[in-house]
């Protein structure tokens, strides 16, 4: 669970608690199988290797990839996504080219 | 003091669930949403009587918390600004369904993007978003004559795909034998395949839609399995009026206080 720069998933760690302080997005579950939160969804839309599609948030964070497969999140991801990439609900991009709406 | 009982979702089965347990315990009401009502939707008459009811009774309502993790009496839920660990007595947990995944449905082919689980079309469609032109829908759970409705409305034709049913009535056309489901598409997907007695069809559309077999949607740790300790699954399969789901909600509830009487 936890690696060189900290546990994978912050929620998962030894003091979920603490984590409110450091940044209030962190009790703002976006993923609840996985339990990725929107702090760290932000986080990989604005890193230097910035995700642009929910697939990219998908494979930065791990939301999206539990057993219900987004259908709880990828709304909410895909939200996230539109607003840092100043796309829209359909316009914005599902994975690497493709858009969710035609 | 003892602890509460805690209900982790605030639809129609955890509402009536909660209102009955007040009789018997302290009850607290989470629900990642910060309104009740969940998918039923929150201003819909039945669940504000539902609500108001649970509030008479003396439920808590934490509302706009995701509950993560379920250890030894305690819930660690997490909303905007605060994460806590809460003690509870028992878990109740009804958290409602989701459709079948591509997995699920042993889907194979491409992964373009367009392919979307009917939970997230249908809140999408219902912002007024018009999506896709040739909407291939999989499967006829519950989500799929709604999601169905709101397509059209924005234009859509809508292809049913929809093994071992009678073609649905929501439907423009319907593939109703296919034994196996391939999906091709580069960056967006271009077509479904279905293969009905040994023949593929390819049918082609610009938007599918995941609305198959619905099945026990589940999130927290420690309250995954049906036998996990201390917990109580609420989750009725068939598509049910709110009225109905807040009795099954209800029912559970007394069961759970019939064999629990005098330990709280």
């Amino acid at each position: 669970m936890s690696g060189p720069f900290g546990p994978r998933r912050p929620l998962l760690g030894p003091d979920p608690a603490a984590l409110a302080a450091a940044d209030p997005l962190y009790g703002q579950v976006v993923c609840a199988c996985e339990h990725v939160t929107a702090a760290e969804i932000n986080a990989a839309l604005a890193g230097p290797v910035a995700a642009t599609s929910a697939d990219g948030v998908r494979k930065r964070t791990g939301a999206a990839y539990g057993r219900c497969q987004g259908s709880l999140c990828l709304a909410g991801i895909s939200f996230l996504t539109a607003m840092s990439t100043g796309t829209g609900p359909a316009s914005v991009r599902q994975t690497a080219r493709g858009t969710v709406g035609s | 003091m003892t602890a509460p009982c805690l209900v982790v979702g605030a639809g129609p089965t955890g509402l009536g669930c909660a209102a009955e347990l007040a009789a018997a315990r302290p009850v607290e009401l989470i629900d990642r949403i910060p309104v009740p009502g969940g998918e039923a939707g929150w201003a819909t008459p039945a669940i504000t009587a539902l609500a108001d009811d649970a509030r008479r009774r003396g439920v808590r309502f934490r509302l706009g918390n995701t509950a993560l993790r379920w250890e030894r009496g305690r819930l660690l839920i997490a909303g905007p600004g605060k994460i806590e660990w809460i003690p509870g007595e028992r878990l109740f947990y009804a958290g409602g369904l989701r459709p079948a995944t591509p997995a699920d449905l042993h889907i194979t082919g491409d992964r373009p993007a367009g392919v979307l689980p009917a939970t997230v079309a249908h809140h999408l469609l219902t912002a007024q978003n018009r999506l896709w032109r040739r909407l291939a829908v999989i499967g006829d759970g519950p989500w799929a004559g709604p999601v169905a409705a709101h397509a059209r409305v924005g234009g859509s034709t809508i292809i049913a795909i929809t093994p071992g049913c009678d073609p649905p009535e929501w439907a423009d056309e319907a593939i109703t034998q296919a034994t196996q489901i391939t999906i091709t598409g580069r960056d967006r997907v271009q077509a479904v395949r279905a293969c009905t007695k040994l023949q593929w069809t390819e049918t082609a559309c610009d938007g599918v839609v995941l609305a198959a077999s619905p099945r026990p949607n589940r999130n927290i740790t420690g309250a995954l399995a049906d036998d996990s300790p201390g917990v109580t699954f609420i989750q009725p399969l068939a598509a049910a009026s709110i009225i109905e789901r807040s009795e099954i909600g209800r029912s559970a509830a007394r069961s759970w206080i019939a064999a629990n009487k005098g330990t709280g």
